[in-house]
């Protein structure tokens, strides 16, 4: 069955960590990599992986600034990643609510 | 394996998700989601710090002059507009260094920035030719050029209790 919103999920969004990254970088316009790395409670280096994985499937623009004297580097969604985002939630949210049936799984509606 | 640091659990993918993994999952979400948007609430700052110090200078240009018993107006003019200058440079390197930029950020700025304007134009060209001195307009007029900031830290203080 293909209509079950599981379907609908995103590969690359689905793993926890990328998607807590692209949610927080959808409640943005911009961010800093250190703004992001603290509010998802992760690594430097976990979140250099994961950005370049989002950033190769075109979802992560990243760009590098200066602030002052110091390199900054900057987090955006692109609208494709924010498209994805939004159909991953709302697939999420179908399933959380439990609103099609579940194949093969009997104890849900 | 990629799940060692994605946190995706060991042969689980996205058929195995239940009810309740996609609603911890929402919820996870939700939280890094809502400390951004606090962490984007610094634009406050700006229009706190805006809507002080150019009210307070507007008044000063219109009634200093006539307070300090001055005959010409320009050395107070001269001294507030650097006064102005000054803090709106600090402010606007401030916000281009914040960590996070909300994406209501261009909205409520324009706006802010549009209504300040109109009613800051309104104030110094209709006191400038018909109140020089007259603290009935320009005491009140300088207080209204103050309100789209109070407007906006209302806005947005609303938007973060509503994030708690």
């Amino acid at each position: 069955m293909t209509r079950h919103p599981r379907a609908r999920l995103d590969d690359v969004i689905h793993a926890p960590v990328r998607f807590s990254i692209v949610a927080a970088l959808a409640a943005v316009q911009q961010a800093d990599f250190k703004a992001v790395r603290d509010a998802v409670e992760i690594t430097d280096s976990a979140l250099s992986k994961q950005v370049a994985t989002l950033e190769k499937a075109g979802y992560v623009d990243v760009g590098k600034t200066w602030a002052g004297r110091r390199p900054r580097t900057v987090l955006r969604l692109t609208s494709g990643g924010r498209a994805a985002f939004e159909q991953h939630v709302a697939a999420l949210r179908e399933i959380a609510e439990g609103a099609v049936p579940m194949v093969g799984d009997g104890t849900d509606p | 394996m990629e799940g060692a640091m994605d946190g995706t659990p060991g042969g689980a993918g996205r058929a195995d998700i239940g009810r309740e993994e996609a609603a911890a999952s929402l919820a996870a979400a939700e939280g890094a989601a809502a400390k951004m948007r606090r962490k984007a609430s610094s634009y406050a700052v700006y229009c706190a710090v805006y809507g002080t110090v150019i009210p307070v200078c507007t008044a000063a240009i219109g009634l200093g002059p006539f307070l300090l018993g001055l005959e010409s107006a320009l050395p107070v003019v001269f001294t507030t507009t650097a006064v102005m200058l000054g803090v709106i440079l600090a402010l606007v390197i401030y916000m281009v260094t914040r960590p996070v930029t909300g994406t209501w950020f261009l909205r409520a700025h324009t706006a802010t920035m549009t209504a300040w304007g109109v009613l800051y134009g309104v104030t110094m060209i209709v006191g400038m030719t018909a109140f020089r001195g007259e603290p009935a307009w320009w005491i009140p007029m300088s207080i209204a050029t103050a309100l789209p900031f109070a407007a906006t830290i209302v806005w947005i203080l609303r938007m973060n209790r509503r994030d708690r």
